[in-house]
């Protein structure tokens, strides 16, 4: 299993190389990726960031995963002349999620590898076919909602159809909520009382617990629920699906690569999560080299409690 | 205009208490709109049908994994033979798509709630297509036959910028009066805590959310919230007054929700 790294810096390269992340990935402005955050401003960070990852020998990518942006700057024409000019410079592959731009590429024959992005979440073999079929996919990038087991058919799919795959390391990406799909955070269908960045996965956090009834007069749901209900309401939602058990079995199964994608991250925080990754990797080498896979599980799990 | 009504597994047990009502809607919407684990309740759906001998037929289905892929099949199929092969399907994932184009080229698929933020910005005065790739989208979708998108409801006309679209033909469906938010795969009522050593083959659905819906109430927030299943909705006011504007934005049809 190898690990991809977002960069938002260019003197990140050579020390993400040195502590062990095989891949890379940026975001530049002028092309709609997911969140925005802290995305490269001018061509000449993009031209750099490529010659870099080159000279270190690391594949790097493009995030054109954006659904929505709030620049209304970005014109489909543009976008497309802009992501030709970096696929010329040698970026190795796009990561893209939505359809009318893979239709795009399908259709004006750009020569790029694409990853799909779990903001366009593949929770079947079809949905999987849907996308290589009518556009070619070299990689896909698995939704934490979707738990290794889960996902057998779609890998066994990817391996035929020579897709990599890609997850997302347990520890550092956790939300329960579809991700592209969510509106608990950006205010646009409720009104605040409280000015907040928090969406309403926390309600509790920073102010009263939010009360829960039940919708139905009538009804009177048991204790038990109502606590559940009360507790995931207030604190972040409903159980994690990709935990520590389900990220072995992701490294069992084949799956070729872990993804560390927190744009917003300090670099010394990017270089510390690389870090925690690859000594999570090395360690589940080292275990499936010696033990079988049900020992090494129960050993890989203790190392986290 | 058309009028629909979605029912959801508890009002198709209590049909008889819509009585009269049922009269004024030409459609009736059923399935699970959003979760997977309650797909089995709809296996009977040739049954269900029987109750709504003259009324036109919308499936809901979510968002699947391969666990449910083929109950999905077996129940699009038993309802597709039952009715005549005349019934819509709301689809909620691009699998769902791929399966209804491959084996069902018949049936007319709807972009539902879910799928729908894929191509629209939702705000509580607007609907737009999130960018000029969206409109793409939605070209290449008719392309494939699929021109209706659902959305929630609104309490007045909503701004959209549907004039970039205007070469697509393209509807809309409006459901009122509960406004999703958001979804999850493991819901916040009716699942146990899943351990981080947990080896998890499949969702152990309790199914306990078909006991009732929650209301959430928090100083966060004006509005209050709906925790329905495995969604999360906030009630918006409908005013039917409205309805002559609503064509003016492609709404063509409007879906009253007895629950969320």
């Amino acid at each position: 299993m190898r690990i991809v790294s977002c960069v938002t810096d260019p003197y990140e390269i050579p020390v993400l190389k040195k502590i062990g992340a095989d891949e890379i990935y940026i975001a530049y402005s002028k092309i709609l990726n997911y969140g925005e955050a802290m995305s490269f401003k001018s061509l000449a960070d993009v031209i750099s960031c490529v010659k870099l990852a080159k000279k270190n020998k690391l594949k790097i990518h493009l995030a054109a995963n954006g659904i929505a942006s709030k620049k209304e700057t970005i014109t489909l024409a543009g976008m497309i002349g802009d992501i030709k000019k970096i696929i010329d410079i040698g970026i190795d592959g796009l990561i893209v999620s939505n359809v009318g731009i893979l239709k795009i590429i399908k259709k004006e024959r750009i020569n790029v590898n694409l990853h799909l992005s779990s903001v366009n979440p593949v929770f079947n073999t079809y949905a999987l076919d849907f996308f290589h079929s009518n556009f070619g996919l070299s990689r896909v990038i698995l939704p934490n909602q979707l738990s290794a087991r889960e996902s057998e058919g779609i890998i066994n799919y990817a391996k035929e159809k020579k897709i990599e795959t890609e997850v997302f390391y347990f520890k550092f990406f956790g939300c329960p909520y579809i991700n592209g799909f969510c509106y608990m955070h950006n205010n646009s269908l409720y009104t605040r009382n409280i000015k907040s960045e928090r969406g309403l996965c926390l309600l509790g956090k920073g102010s009263k617990k939010a009360r829960i009834y039940s919708f139905n007069n009538n009804i009177n749901p048991s204790k038990k629920i109502i606590e559940r209900v009360m507790e995931r309401v207030n604190f972040g939602g409903s159980p994690r699906i990709l935990n520590v058990s389900s990220f072995f079995d992701f490294y069992s199964m084949g799956v070729n690569f872990v993804k560390y994608g927190s744009r917003t991250d300090s670099s010394n925080l990017k270089f510390y999560k690389v870090k925690v990754i690859r000594k999570a990797i090395d360690r589940l080498s080292e275990l499936t080299a010696k033990y079988d896979l049900s020992e090494a599980k129960i050993r890989f799990m203790e190392s986290f409690k | 205009m058309e009028y629909g009504i979605k029912l959801n597994y508890s009002d198709l047990k209590n049909i008889n208490a819509l009585g009269e009502k049922l009269k004024k809607y030409d459609w009736v919407y059923f399935g699970s709109e959003f979760c997977e684990n309650l797909l089995d309740l709809y296996s009977d759906a040739d049954n269900i049908l029987k109750k709504f001998k003259n009324k036109k037929i919308c499936f809901l289905t979510p968002i699947i994994t391969d666990r449910y892929a083929d109950k999905l099949l077996y129940i699009i199929k038993k309802i597709f033979y039952t009715n005549n092969r005349k019934i819509e399907v709301t689809a909620n994932d691009f699998g769902t798509i791929n399966i209804l184009t491959g084996r069902f080229p018949e049936v007319k698929i709807n972009i539902g709630r879910h799928l729908s933020k894929h191509f629209f910005s939702f705000k509580k005065d607007a609907i737009k297509f999130h960018t000029e790739f969206s409109i793409y989208a939605a070209k290449y979708f008719k392309e494939l036959g699929i021109k209706r998108y659902e959305i929630s409801g609104y309490n007045k006309i909503p701004k959209t910028n549907f004039h970039k679209a205007k070469k697509i033909d393209f509807n809309i469906t409006m459901f009122y009066p509960y406004t999703l938010l958001s979804t999850t795969r493991t819901c916040l009522i009716g699942l146990n805590d899943i351990k981080p050593e947990e080896t998890i083959e499949k969702i152990k659905c309790n199914k306990e959310c078909l006991c009732c819906d929650y209301v959430v109430k928090t100083e966060k927030i004006k509005e209050e919230l709906i925790v329905s299943q495995n969604s999360t909705f906030v009630k918006a006011e409908f005013d039917r007054n409205m309805e002559k504007g609503l064509s003016k934005i492609k709404v063509d049809r409007i879906v009253f929700s007895v629950s969320p």
